[in-house]
C-alpha cells in the first residue's frame, strides 16, 4: 500500500582527615594509571569501573607481588590493594611502596575483608602507609568522594553544569539501548524476569550497553544521576509486575 | 556516488537500506535476492560479527530500461541496526545514492525509529549529503503484528518530505519490490538529471 502524505489525509496534524593532594605536574600531563590488587569478583570489576570513569587506566592482579612490580614499573598513581591477597599481603605492599622513594606519588588504599571472619581484617587505626580504607561494599558516590580528595582534579575538565536536556538525552539513549537489548535477547530477557536474574544472565549484553553510553553520555551527567541503571531496574520493575498481575489473573 | 563501467556499459548504484535494529532490512533483501533472476544477480554477501551484520549483493534489473544506453546495476546493502554500530553505518553510507528507510511498525519501537532517522540524517550530512535531496523512501515493516500502531501515525510521525511510503510485511515480501522499485525510480531520475 502506498501512503499518502500527511495533508492530504484527514487526520492530519503530530576518609582520612587529611589526605594528600594528588598534583605532580609530571604526572597530571598523562592519563592517571590505578592498579588494582583483590581477588577476581564483582567488586573488583565495581572499583575498576568507577575508576575507568574517572578517567584512570586501570590494571588489575590477584597477587600483591605482580601488582607491586606494575606500581613500580608503571609508577602507578593510585594503588587498590587488599589486605589480604596470595603472596604477599596488601599491607606489605603498602609499605613496600610507602618504601619506595620513586613511589612517593602514589596513592594507597587498603579493601578491608569485612564479611568474612576467617579472612585478616585491618584494623583501621594503623593504615600501614596507606592514604584511604575502604571495606568490601562501599556506595558508588563515597568512593568517587575518596577518589576525588585523593586526586582533586579527577573530573575537573567536566565540571560544567549540566543542561536539563543532557538528562532527557542520557535517558533516551539508555530507553534506546535497552529496547535493542529486548528485541535482539527476547528469550534471555524473559528467563531473566521470570527467574529474577534479568542482570545476571544479561551481564554481557548490559555490559556492552553500559560501555555505549559511557562512551556517549557525559561524565558530569553520569556523576551526578544513575540514569543507565535506573532504567534497566524500572524495566524490570514494570514486567515483574505485569508477570505478576498476569500470575494473579488480574490484568484486564 | 555512481560508478560508470564503459566496458560493460552500466552505471553502478548503490542503494542502503537503513534502520533500527531487527526492523526487517536483512528480510527485505534476502527476498530481493531469493526473488532476482539467478543470472541477473551476483553473490548475497554476509560481513557478519557475533551481533553487527551487513548484508549485500548487487544485480541488473532487466526491466528498468537504460540511462543514455548504459544499463544500470544495483548494489544494495543493509547496516547494522543497533545503537552500538555507529561507525559500521558511516562507512557503509560513503557513496549511497539511494537510501530507503525502513521502519519498524511496533509500537515499542518507535523511539527507536525516531532515533535511526535521525542517526541517518547526521551521518548523511557528515557524507556531505542532505536527507532533503538524497533519493530517498520509507517503508513501514511488520503491519502484519498486532502490535503496530496505525500507518498513519507512523507517517506523521516519520515522513518528513512527503517521500513516497509503503507498508509492507518483509516476511512474505508484501511491499518489499514496491519499495525497490520507488527508490531505484528516484535514483534513475536523479542519474538522468546528471
Amino acid at each position: 500500500m502506498v501512503l499518502k502524505p500527511a495533508s492530504e489525509t484527514a487526520s492530519a496534524t503530530a576518609s582520612t582527615d587529611n589526605p594528600r593532594p594528588h598534583s605532580t605536574p609530571a604526572h597530571t600531563a598523562r592519563r592517571r594509571i590505578a592498579v588494582i590488587a583483590d581477588e577476581p569478583r564483582p567488586f573488583r570489576a565495581f572499583l575498576a569501573e568507577h575508576l575507568r570513569r574517572l578517567g584512570f587506566d586501570v590494571t588489575t592482579f590477584e597477587g600483591g607481588e605482580q601488582a607491586f612490580d606494575f606500581v613500580r614499573r608503571s609508577r602507578a598513581d593510585l594503588a587498590i590493594v587488599n589486605v589480604y591477597l596470595k603472596g604477599r599481603l596488601g599491607v606489605e605492599v603498602t609499605e613496600d611502596i610507602r618504601a619506595d622513594p620513586a613511589l612517593e606519588h602514589t596513592r594507597v588504599i587498603l579493601i578491608g575483608a569485612l564479611f568474612r571472619a576467617n579472612r585478616f581484617r585491618a584494623n583501621p587505626t594503623n593504615l600501614y602507609g596507606a592514604d584511604e580504607y575502604i571495606e568490601e561494599q562501599i556506595p558508588e558516590r563515597e568512593f568517587r568522594q575518596i577518589i576525588r580528595k585523593l586526586f582533586p582534579q579527577v573530573g575537573h575538565t567536566e565540571e560544567l553544569p549540566v543542561e536539563p536536556k543532557e538528562y532527557d538525552e542520557a535517558r533516551r539513549l539508555a530507553r534506546l539501548i535497552l529496547s535493542d537489548i529486548v528485541i535482539y535477547h527476547p528469550a534471555k530477557v524473559e528467563a531473566g524476569i521470570r527467574d529474577d536474574n534479568f542482570f545476571e544472565v544479561l551481564k554481557n549484553e548490559i555490559a556492552e550497553g553500559r560501555d555505549y553510553y559511557d562512551s556517549r553520555v557525559p561524565l558530569r551527567v553520569r556523576q551526578d544521576s544513575e540514569i543507565f541503571s535506573e532504567t534497566l531496574q524500572l524495566f524490570v520493575r514494570m514486567k515483574r509486575e505485569e508477570a505478576g498481575r498476569l500470575m494473579t489473573g488480574t490484568e484486564r | 556516488m555512481t560508478f560508470i563501467n564503459y566496458a560493460a556499459r552500466e552505471i553502478n548504484c548503490k542503494i542502503v537500506y537503513y534502520g533500527p535494529g531487527l526492523c526487517g532490512k536483512t528480510t527485505n533483501l534476502q527476498w530481493i535476492y531469493d526473488k532476482t533472476n539467478p543470472q541477473a544477480k551476483g553473490k548475497l554477501i554476509s560481513l557478519a560479527t557475533e551481533t553487527d551484520r551487513t548484508l549485500f549483493f548487487d544485480f541488473l534489473p532487466l526491466d528498468l530500461g537504460t540511462v543514455r544506453g548504459f544499463k544500470t546495476r544495483f548494489h544494495l546493502y543493509t547496516v547494522p541496526g543497533q545503537v552500538f554500530y555507529d561507525a559500521s553505518r558511516k562507512l557503509i553510507l560513503k557513496g549511497v545514492d539511494g537510501v530507503v528507510f525502513v521502519a519498524d511498525s511496533q509500537e515499542a519501537r518507535m523511539e527507536a525509529n525516531s532515533e535511526s532517522l535521525v542517526n541517518l540524517d547526521k551521518n548523511l550530512k557528515e557524507q556531505g549529503y542532505e536527507l532533503q535531496s538524497v533519493p530517498y523512501v520509507l517503508q513501514f515493516n511488520k503491519r502484519d503484528l498486532p502490535t503496530a500502531i496505525p500507518a498513519d501515525e507512523m507517517y506523521r510521525l516519520l515522513n518528513f518530505k512527503g517521500e513516497p511510503t509503503f507498508e509492507a510485511v518483509a516476511m512474505n515480501g508484501t511491499g518489499v519490490f514496491d519499495t525497490l522499485k520507488a527508490v531505484a525510480k528516484l535514483v534513475l531520475t536523479e542519474l538522468k538529471k546528471k
